[in-house]
């Protein structure tokens, strides 16, 4: 091994040259020289454009400049146009109450003109109001369970007829619907009754109340619901004042026979036959059934325009410990004034309340406001 | 410095960096004569490494792909010859490190060793080997054959004085090492070579 640093002859060798430069021949493919050239071209020309680009940014960035505020007019505009073309919906009536909401229109022109009309009403209409008369009921005027009496008069024309005759105040549709739903009311807790009920939920669930608790029937009930109905002025006018109406009803209402069971059981047959005088041929079903009671049905319209959630789930006529917790509940969440109407309700509605009621629903004295 | 217009153009433009900063500056026929003029350089030089026409194709692809790409960032602070030869260099490292093969990285003091004395190692004398005349193609084999019996790094020592004609220190800046290791490195591959073709002679076999 040597140290010194070569010389240029070991470090060339003119015969490998000359070996090298003869067979040293090869060369690319043409495909690529034309693919090189391409990209080349390719690459020159886009690196061009930018530079065309770049030469004129005063007048790119004029025209650029107002392409923010451009797009913010279009926007602007297109968002006019479309919050305008969306119809203005009215405001909606929103009747807060513990009273269902009412189902359907046509239900209460039904109401309306049975009275004078005779019209009658189809047994889905009747079925329908049977039903919805079967909602939270206190079985009181204007005290169903968790249903603020105003929500009698809450509910428009459709629960309240003009002022009918006595007696005869509902309408035939009227009475084959309350017919139907005082099946269960009708002041025969008579569970077969209940069983025969119309394919209505209600009818059956009114009997079914019936049964849990005949001795909260009450004829007074009946009597007071058709005063009341009689009586109930215009929805317009009386909006606040159902819980007055009812009152009054109550007071005009004729002396009912005691409440027992013998007692409630010819009450109940007297207005089922006074109703069953008005009921329609139409709904013949319901003619064992056709105990009509005006304000039951008003107060089932009204319930069903009621938009308590607890009406709307279908809760009915409750049992005393229900109703008395259905009370508290009330008090508790600050809903005095229906708790009043409540706790009112169960008052009239039990001779025995004061025993019934605890110690804390007895003794809560609603805040003076 | 600037390498000389071999194709006889316009002197004016003839230097390699001035055709390459002028392809930067957008002209494509700048381009077209650099790469006539280097293009059977670096597919020789590519070819010779892998031995593989179709890996050479691939690999002589990317390194232009990657001039082109990189003419804005190109500073004529050394030779366009240095500079080109350096990507395909670059180029030729990756395949072997993807293929798993790093040729060119030996050990340096192995191939600079005594053990390779080429005067040593060589085989008689050419007097004594009978003289063969070989055509262009049978060359090539020998040639081939002789270069893959040389270490990477003296095959690319002796590939890049004979392809991209670079001087030594040329070869050394590209290759990272000092001007004396290219020149070891050359003498050991001059002296295989003559070894392996020195009864070899150009003509019709």
């Amino acid at each position: 091994m040597t140290d010194r640093s070569p010389s240029p002859e070991e470090l060339h060798d003119p015969h490998l040259d000359a070996l090298w430069r003869a067979a040293s021949s090869e060369e690319p493919p043409a495909a690529i020289d034309t693919a090189l050239s391409a990209l080349a071209r390719r690459e020159a020309g886009a690196a061009s454009h930018i530079r065309v680009a770049a030469a004129a940014p005063k007048a790119q960035s004029k025209a650029r400049a107002w392409w923010p505020l451009a797009a913010a007019a279009t926007i602007g505009a297109l968002a006019l146009g479309i919050v305008q073309m969306f119809p203005q919906e009215e405001a909606e009536r929103v009747i807060v109450s513990d009273m269902p909401a009412k189902p359907s229109a046509p239900r209460p022109k039904a109401i309306e003109n049975a009275p004078s009309q005779g019209t009658h009403t189809t047994p889905l209409e009747e079925d329908e109001e049977a039903r919805s008369k079967m909602k939270p009921r206190a079985l009181f005027p204007g005290s169903v369970a968790g249903t603020p009496a105003n929500k009698l008069d809450a509910v428009p024309s459709k629960a309240i007829p003009a002022p009918k005759a006595v007696g005869g105040p509902l309408s035939n549709s009227r009475d084959a619907a309350a017919g139907k739903v005082d099946d269960g009311r009708s002041f025969v807790p008579d569970p077969k009754q209940g069983a025969e009920a119309p394919a209505s939920g209600m009818l059956s669930r009114r009997m079914r109340e019936e049964k849990v608790v005949p001795e909260i029937e009450s004829p007074r009930s009946m009597d007071t619901d058709a005063r009341s109905l009689v009586r109930s002025a215009p929805p317009s006018a009386s909006a606040n004042g159902s819980a007055v109406q009812d009152a009054r009803a109550r007071e005009n209402a004729p002396a009912s026979p005691a409440l027992g069971s013998g007692s409630e059981m010819d009450a109940k047959k007297i207005a089922r036959d006074q109703m069953a005088a008005q009921r329609p041929a139409a709904f013949p079903a319901a003619s064992d059934k056709a105990a009509t009671q005006p304000m039951p049905l008003a107060k089932a319209r009204a319930d069903r325009n009621a938009t308590d959630e607890t009406a709307s789930a279908g809760r009915v006529v409750l049992p005393d410990a229900e109703w008395i917790a259905l009370i508290r509940r009330l008090r508790d969440e600050g809903r005095i004034e229906e708790a009043k109407r409540e706790l009112a309700a169960f008052r009239a509605a039990h001779a025995d309340a004061e025993r019934l009621l605890p110690k804390d629903v007895r003794d809560w004295q609603p805040p003076k406001e | 410095m600037a390498a000389p217009a071999p194709d006889g153009a316009d002197p004016d433009v003839s230097h390699d960096e001035d055709l390459m900063l002028a392809y930067a500056a957008g002209d494509v026929g700048a381009f077209d004569r650099l790469y006539r003029r280097h293009k059977g350089g670096v597919y020789r030089y590519l070819l010779r490494h892998c031995g593989n026409a179709s890996t050479a194709d691939e690999l002589f692809q990317d390194v232009w792909a990657n001039l082109i790409r990189a003419r804005s960032t190109y500073v004529p602070s050394a030779r366009f010859t240095t500079w080109l030869y350096q990507l395909a260099q670059h180029r030729v490292i990756d395949h072997w490190r993807a293929g798993g093969r790093l040729r060119l990285v030996i050990d340096e003091a192995h191939t600079d060793a005594g053990d390779d004395d080429p005067i040593e190692a060589s085989p008689a004398p050419r007097t004594e080997e009978p003289d063969v005349r070989a055509g262009a193609s049978e060359l090539r084999k020998l040639i081939d054959a002789a270069l893959a019996q040389l270490p990477p790094v003296q095959r690319d020592a002796f590939l890049l004085q004979q392809e991209a004609g670079l001087a030594l220190d040329e070869i050394a800046q590209l290759t990272g090492v000092g001007v004396e290791t290219v020149k070891s490195r050359l003498r050991y591959a001059v002296a295989r070579l003559r070894a392996q073709l020195g009864h070899v002679h150009v003509g019709n076999a």
